[in-house]
């Protein structure tokens, strides 16, 4: 009987909360979702593209040649991103803008969830405490998974099994491109494999912090630095790189870019070989593919 | 003819009080199981559609009644929570969209809704002013919500305190309105919808702050060890998200142990319905699937029974009314004796004397059913919103 007169209460409270008219009526909404799928950097649209054909339009969500870790979306962006149909995202915090925007979970596709014990933790930034929450971090994780191609697999597999489940009717053509991208990023993992072995005893310098993922997937272990291609290190910087050199004299400097002329000089002038190995996360003319195929082709050409 | 009339006429404007009160109880008692059935019936036609709108829900172990009702309505006290990665599960199931509900919060009594976009699809709501939701600390007003708070686009609403004795916690969260929903006659009319994101925000488990490796914060840094710093409490945590401190907004922890309400899955069909129903039946304890349409109808089933017995109740207060009316009038029709046999006295027939008698019976009757039809009308138009007015205010 208690329950009878909560429940009557609950139907009194409710009675009052849920009528506001004399009919229940709704207006009719129309699905906000436009054909277009967006990928947040090169590799991950290449990927797309190879698995989606001509399903839907594949784009990244900026024009410009901007480094996409470091875009951050305004409101017509955000706006565009909350009518795509799939949002494909790298995951491993490369889209430091994914807390501050409403998007539905149901479109975000983390193409590294399968990838989660492979992360590589970046070194703890600042710690700080205050007010009653306690020490908290900064921190995150290196992100350029695509640079090791058995990461880079699964990633594709990701955005596949994605494509998939948006279209269940191309589920077979889908299956077919995923085998044919599959074994793309297989020949490129080979081709890296191989030019790994070659390079072992060398010493390795990288220009920036990129490439945590293809030293710990090829075994390349170098020194960092933070160079830029169009700005001359300071004499400090060089310095750092002779020290380092000093012990060991057969080495190779890996650049994200094609370094300016003076930079390539004085690396002459230290006979020390240079390579540009490109992440290719921008937006370039060249399809991401096409830009490891010349990796590996640069790396060839510098061992020989 | 018109001498019956116009000798009616003047009986009842000589005995108006006595008739009024005969009226006025007649009227009463005659509407009073209609408007109850009336009431009943909308009340139950609005929950049913609303329940079989979403027929799932899952939340955490607790009330499935309470969790039912709080997704639908936003209206239970500080629900029990639920992981988030659990919306994640859901999605993974591939039988359902999962739509994430976090309801613990209010402006001024008025739910606050985190949630994402999905959920204003699947509810069929309409943007009347604004836009949607797009970074965190937007707000989209529900249209009574933003005319009971008088607010329109660009400006701002204010979180609550859970407790005004909470005087360490989280301060109030300032949201901008960027928008205002179409009526859509529901509870949804009444709350405020955020991103699922802004509620952890409001419940502090994300914050921004000054940036504390600078020149500008070194009063406010208590010991600085390598890497931690350790800074006081007069360290400036934004009450408001802005352009312009946005990027210092950040969350702490995992974001798959964050809080959430309750997961609206929207099943892609009946099978699908039919396989996450199962999936989660087997799961109960760790969380709890309930089919909306069940519980409210079991709530309802309580309140027609209880309703019959109301109904039963003015029935019988109607049979006496009925009763003491009946002997007004024959009382009424003894007190008129005298009239009577004066009238057949002057050449009244019997025909004219009965239908003077008549009208006083058929008047009262008639004039009762006149007001109680309109009652009865203005109880299926208006019944609920004052009902509304009556328990809200």
């Amino acid at each position: 009987m208690k329950d009878n007169v909560k429940k009557i209460l609950l139907l009194l409270a409710f009675s009052a909360i849920t009528a506001c008219g004399p009919a229940v009526k709704v207006e009719q909404a129309s699905s906000p979702a436009a054909n277009e799928i967006i990928a947040v950097n090169s590799p991950l649209a290449y990927f797309t593209r190879q698995l989606a054909a001509d399903l839907v339009a594949v784009n990244l969500p900026f024009k410009n040649d901007i480094d996409p870790s470091q875009w951050q979306p305004k409101l017509d962006d955000i706006i565009r991103l909350q009518q795509a149909q799939l949002i494909v995202l790298n995951g491993a915090g490369y889209s430091s803008w994914l807390d501050k925007v409403a998007l539905a979970s149901a479109k975000l596709i983390d193409t590294n969830a399968n990838n989660k014990a492979q992360l590589i933790a970046l070194p703890k930034q600042s710690t700080h405490s205050h007010g009653p929450e306690g020490e908290h971090s900064h921190s995150g994780y290196a992100f350029t998974t695509w640079m090791d191609m058995t990461l880079a697999k699964r990633q594709a597999t990701a955005i596949s099994d994605a494509l998939i489940k948006t279209y269940p009717d191309h589920r077979i053509e889908i299956l077919d491109r995923t085998t044919i991208l599959l074994a793309q990023l297989s020949q490129l993992d080979a081709d890296y494999n191989k030019l790994a072995k070659r390079l072992e005893g060398k010493t390795l310098f990288y220009s920036h912090p990129v490439y945590q993922y293809f030293q710990q997937g090829y075994n390349l272990a170098g020194y960092s630095f933070h160079w830029e291609p169009n700005e001359m290190p300071d004499e400090e910087q060089w310095q750092t790189l002779s020290r380092l050199r000093k012990n060991n004299s057969d080495a190779l400097f890996i650049w994200e870019d094609q370094p300016n002329a003076q930079i390539s000089k004085r690396m002459n002038d230290l006979d020390l070989d240079l390579v540009v190995i490109k992440p290719a996360a921008n937006r370039d003319e060249l399809n991401w593919f096409t830009e490891q195929q010349l990796n590996i082709e640069r790396l060839i050409a510098v061992l020989n | 003819m018109s001498d019956i009339f116009y000798l009616s006429l003047q009986y009842i404007r000589y005995h108006k009080k006595k008739l009024m009160v005969l009226t006025f109880a007649i009227t009463l008692v005659s509407w009073l199981p209609l408007a109850m059935q009336s009431i009943v019936e909308q009340t139950a036609e609005q929950l049913s559609a609303r329940a079989n709108s979403t027929p799932l829900v899952i939340g955490a172990p607790g009330s499935p009644l309470e969790l039912s009702l709080g997704s639908l309505y936003f209206r239970t006290k500080t629900p029990n929570s639920l992981p988030y990665a659990e919306l994640a599960k859901v999605a993974a199931s591939g039988y359902a969209q999962a739509i994430p509900l976090y309801y613990r919060f209010n402006a001024q009594g008025n739910p606050i809704v985190g949630t994402n976009i999905d959920y204003l699809v699947h509810r069929q709501l309409q943007i009347a002013k604004g836009r949607h939701v797009a970074v965190l600390g937007d707000a989209v007003l529900g249209a009574d919500v933003a005319k009971k708070m008088a607010l329109g686009v660009g400006d701002y609403v204010i979180s609550s305190p859970e407790s005004v004795f909470d005087i360490a916690g989280v301060y109030p969260l300032k949201m901008k309105v960027v928008g205002i929903l179409q009526p859509a006659f529901s509870p949804d009319d009444q709350a405020i919808f955020v991103d699922i994101k802004t509620t952890w925000v409001i419940q502090g488990l994300g914050h921004g702050h000054q940036e504390l490796n600078n020149k500008a914060s070194m009063a406010q840094i208590l010991k600085k060890d390598g890497d931690n710093i350790v800074a006081n409490a007069s360290v400036n945590q934004y009450n408001q998200i802005t352009a312009e401190n946005a990027d210092s907004f950040h969350f702490h922890g995992d974001n798959n142990q964050r809080p959430i309400s309750a997961i609206i899955p929207v099943p892609f069909d009946k099978k699908s319905q039919a396989l996450l129903l199962g999936k989660y039946l087997e799961e109960q304890g760790r969380v709890q699937i309930v089919r909306s349409p069940k519980v409210v109808n079991e709530l309802l089933d309580t309140v027609f029974t209880v309703r019959d017995y109301i109904v039963v109740g003015i029935a019988m207060v109607g049979i006496a009314t009925a009763i003491v009316a009946a002997l007004v009038f024959f009382l009424s029709l003894r007190l008129r004796k005298g009239e009577r046999f004066t009238l057949a006295r002057i050449g009244a027939s019997k025909i004219q004397i009965f239908l003077l008698m008549a009208i006083e019976v058929i008047s009262v009757l008639f004039v009762s059913a006149f007001f109680s039809s309109l009652l009865i009308l203005a109880t299926e138009s208006y019944g609920i919103q004052l009902l509304q007015k009556f328990l809200l205010t």
